[in-house]
C-alpha cells in the first residue's frame, strides 16, 4: 500500500458469484470432500480377475490336440488322396480280374460245348471231317473267340484305367483342401497357446493395476479434496487497491484559503468604492451596468450582433447572418462563441 | 520536482473461508512429494507385465512358418499330377500304370486263348495213318493272339491319347488353383512372422513402459505438488506498479505560499499596513511547518 505524500487507506471490492445462501452448502460439500480425502479408496479386497473353469480349459486343451494331431478323418482322406495322385490305385482292382475270368468262361466255355461239336458234326455230315476245311473252320472259330476275348479285357482293364486317371483329376480339388489343412491345424494350435497367453496377460494385466491402485491411492485420495476446492475456484472475486485522498494539511490549506477569500470578498464588497467611471475618467457608458444597455453601453445595437434580433433574422429556420460566422468573427477580431443549433449541437 | 513509490492491487479469487480448506491441501501435496513414509508407493513396478510364449503357440507358429515355407506334399504332388499332364507325359503312353494296364489287357485274353481255345481245335481231327503229323488248325491259329493284342495295344494308345488331351484341357482352371498355393504358403509364412512379432512387439512396449515409468518416478512425484498448485493458479493476483505523488520540498513551498497567502489576507484586515507583511511570513512559517509534518 503506497502512502505517498497524502493520505491512503485500501478499497476493497468484493464480487460474490456464488450466492450466499449456497455458502453453507458449499462449506459442508468441502468439509466432507475433506473427510473423503482421508479415508476413501481402500483396496479392492475381492477378486478382480476370474480363473478359467474347466470348459474353458478342456476347450483350449482340444483345440492344441487337434492342432498338434491333426484329424484323424482328415488323416485318412489325405492318404487317400495321397495314394490316387501318387498312381497306386492304378491296376490294383484284383475284381477285374475276378470279372473277367467268369466272362471269359462263358466264351470258352460255349467254344467247347456247342461251336466246336457244331463244326466237327457239320464237317462229319459232309464227309469232310478232319480236311482243309475242317481245320480252317475250326481256326476261325478261334479267331472269333479271341476277338471278344480281347474285347472283353479292353472293356475291363481300360475302362478301370481310364476311371483312376479320371478320379487322380477329380481329387486334385479336394487335395487343396486336404492340403491346407496342416496350414489351418498350425493356425489352430498358435491359437490354443495364444488363448492360454491371452488369459495369462490379462492375469499381469490386472495384477497391475491393483498394484498401481494401491499405489496412486494416496494421489487419488489427495484429489478429492483437490477437486472439491477446484470447484469454488472463482466463486468470489475481490479486488484490494489504494485509494489516495489528499492530507489534512491539504484540506486545512484549502478551506483556509477559501475562508480568506470569503473574508477579503465580504470585507472588499462592505467597503465603500469610489466610481470607477468618473474617478477614473470612463465615460458613464462604460460603467459595468452599462454593459447590458444597448442604447447606452458597449454593445451597439447593430443589427446581428443583438441575440434578440437572432430569431427574428431566420436562426429559427436554420439561416444565420454572415455577420456570425466563424470566418467573419475572425475577420471582425470577435471571440468566437459557440453557439446551439435547436438540435443543441454546435452549428458551425 | 515528484518522488514515486509503488502502489500495489490485490485480487483474491477464493473465498476467505476456503483458505483452510487449500493450505490443508497445499501440506499433504507436499508431504506426498518429498516425505519419506510415502516413498513406497512411488517405485517400479517390480513384477512381469507381459506374458511369456506358451509352448503351443510356439510350435503353432512354427508349424505354420515350416507349412508356409515347404508347402504340402499332398498339394506338391497334386502340382505333379497337373505338371505331366500339361506336359503331354501321358500322351505317348509310356507311363507305368498305362503299360501295366495294356499288359494286363493283352496277356489276359492270350493266355486264356493259348490254354483254353487254341489248344482245343484240331487235335481231335487226327486218325490213324494220317499222312500228315501236323495240326493244321492249330497251326492257322497261331499268330491270332499276336494279332488281336497288336491291335487292341494300337486301339488303346490311340484312346488314351484321345482322353490325355481332353485332360489337358480340363486341367487347366485346376493348374490357377494349384498356382495360388505358393501365395498361400507364403501368406502363412508372413503370418507366423507376424504373430511371433507382435508378441515380441508388445513385450518391447511394455518393457518401454516399465522403464519409462522408472524414467519419470521422481517427476511425476513432484507434480503431485504441482498439481496442487496449479489447482490455485489464478485465484489471487497482486500488481504492483510505481506510484507518483508531489515531494516534501513541493508540498511545504505550497503550504507556505497558501498559509502566506491566507496570513496576508487577514493580517491587512486585522493590523492594516503591516499586518499584510507580518501576517503573509507568519502564514508562510506556520504553513510550511504544517505541510512538512503533514506529509
Amino acid at each position: 500500500m503506497g502512502k505517498g505524500g497524502s493520505g491512503a487507506s485500501n478499497q476493497t471490492v468484493t464480487t460474490n458469484l456464488l450466492p450466499d445462501y449456497a455458502q453453507p452448502y458449499v462449506i459442508a460439500y468441502l468439509n466432507k470432500m475433506s473427510e473423503l480425502s482421508d479415508n476413501a479408496y481402500a483396496t479392492y479386497p475381492g477378486a478382480t480377475y476370474a480363473i478359467q473353469n474347466a470348459d474353458e480349459l478342456e476347450g483350449i486343451a482340444a483345440l492344441a490336440d487337434r492342432g498338434r494331431n491333426g484329424s484323424p478323418l482328415v488323416a485318412a482322406g489325405y492318404a487317400s488322396i495321397q495314394d490316387v495322385l501318387d498312381g497306386f490305385r492304378f491296376n490294383t482292382n484284383t475284381k477285374i480280374d475276378e470279372a473277367y475270368v467268369r466272362q471269359a468262361e462263358v466264351l470258352v466255355k460255349e467254344f467247347e460245348e456247342e461251336t466246336l461239336p457244331v463244326i466237327n458234326q457239320f464237317f462229319n455230315m459232309r464227309r469232310s471231317y478232319g480236311a482243309m476245311s475242317h481245320s480252317w473252320a475250326q481256326a476261325k472259330a478261334a479267331e472269333k473267340v479271341m476277338a471278344k476275348l480281347q474285347s472283353i479285357g479292353m472293356d475291363l482293364y481300360f475302362k478301370d484305367y481310364v476311371q483312376e486317371r479320371t478320379l487322380q483329376i477329380g481329387n486334385l480339388d479336394d487335395a487343396i483342401v486336404y492340403g491346407d489343412q496342416s496350414a489351418a491345424d498350425s493356425d489352430t494350435l498358435r491359437q490354443a497357446g495364444e488363448l492360454q497367453r491371452e488369459w495369462q496377460l490379462g492375469k499381469l494385466e490386472d495384477d497391475y493395476k491393483k498394484w498401481h491402485d494401491e499405489t496412486t491411492k494416496i494421489i487419488k485420495r489427495l484429489e478429492i479434496i483437490g477437486n472439491g476446492l477446484r470447484t469454488v475456484v472463482g466463486a468470489q472475486h475481490e479486488v484490494t487497491e489504494p485509494f489516495y485522498r489528499p492530507s489534512a494539511f491539504s484540506a486545512i490549506a484549502g478551506l483556509a484559503l477559501a475562508g480568506a477569500g470569503m473574508y477579503a470578498m465580504y470585507k472588499g464588497s462592505s467597503t465603500k468604492q469610489p466610481s470607477l467611471g468618473t474617478k477614473a475618467g470612463m465615460p458613464e457608458s462604460l460603467t459595468p451596468n452599462s454593459l447590458n444597455n444597448t442604447a447606452t453601453g458597449l454593445m451597439p445595437a447593430q443589427e446581428g450582433l443583438n441575440p434578440s434580433s437572432w430569431y427574428s433574422t431566420g436562426v429559427e429556420s436554420g439561416a444565420r447572418p454572415e455577420s456570425l460566422s466563424l470566418q467573419s468573427q475572425f475577420d471582425s477580431g470577435q471571440t468566437y462563441k459557440p453557439q446551439l443549433n435547436s438540435n443543441g449541437i454546435n452549428d458551425i | 520536482m515528484s518522488s514515486s513509490k509503488n502502489s500495489t492491487t490485490t485480487m483474491q479469487g477464493l473465498p476467505v473461508w476456503a483458505e483452510g480448506y487449500v493450505k490443508s491441501y497445499l501440506a499433504k501435496g507436499n508431504n506426498i512429494a518429498f516425505a519419506t513414509q510415502y516413498d513406497s508407493f512411488f517405485t517400479v513396478y517390480p513384477e512381469e507385465t507381459w506374458a511369456p510364449l506358451f509352448q503351443n503357440e510356439i510350435d503353432g507358429i512354427e508349424a505354420l512358418a515350416d507349412r508356409g515355407r515347404n508347402g504340402s506334399p499332398l498339394i506338391t504332388k497334386g502340382t505333379k499330377v497337373i505338371t505331366d499332364i500339361l506336359d503331354g507325359s501321358h500322351l505317348v503312353g509310356n507311363k507305368p500304370q498305362f503299360q501295366d494296364m495294356l499288359t494286363k489287357t493283352t496277356t489276359k485274353p492270350s493266355n486264356l486263348f493259348e490254354t483254353q481255345i487254341r489248344s482245343r481245335v484240331g487235335g481231335s481231327l487226327y486218325s490213324i495213318g494220317d499222312l500228315s503229323a501236323n495240326n493244321q488248325a492249330y497251326d492257322l491259329s497261331a499268330q491270332i493272339s499276336k494279332r488281336y493284342n497288336d491291335r487292341a495295344a494300337a486301339s488303346l494308345y490311340k484312346d488314351s491319347y484321345d482322353i490325355e488331351r481332353v485332360n489337358q484341357s480340363r486341367i487347366l482352371p485346376k493348374a490357377i488353383d494349384y498356382s495360388k498355393e505358393s501365395i498361400k504358403n507364403a501368406e502363412w509364412l508372413r503370418k507366423s512372422g507376424v504373430h511371433y512379432r507382435a508378441w515380441l512387439h508388445g513385450k518391447n512396449t511394455e518393457t518401454y513402459k516399465v522403464w519409462y515409468e522408472g524414467q519419470v518416478l521422481e517427476v511425476n512425484r513432484v507434480e503431485v505438488l504441482g498439481n496442487t498448485i496449479r489447482a490455485l493458479v489464478g485465484t489471487h493476483s497482486k500488481k504492483t506498479v510505481p506510484f507518483r505523488f508531489i515531494s516534501k520540498a513541493v508540498t511545504v513551498a505550497a503550504g507556505a505560499a497558501s498559509g502566506a497567502l491566507s496570513g496576508g489576507i487577514i493580517g491587512s484586515y486585522v493590523y492594516p499596513g503591516p499586518g499584510t507583511v507580518i501576517g503573509a511570513v507568519v502564514g508562510a512559517i506556520v504553513g510550511g511547518v504544517v505541510a512538512y509534518f503533514s506529509s
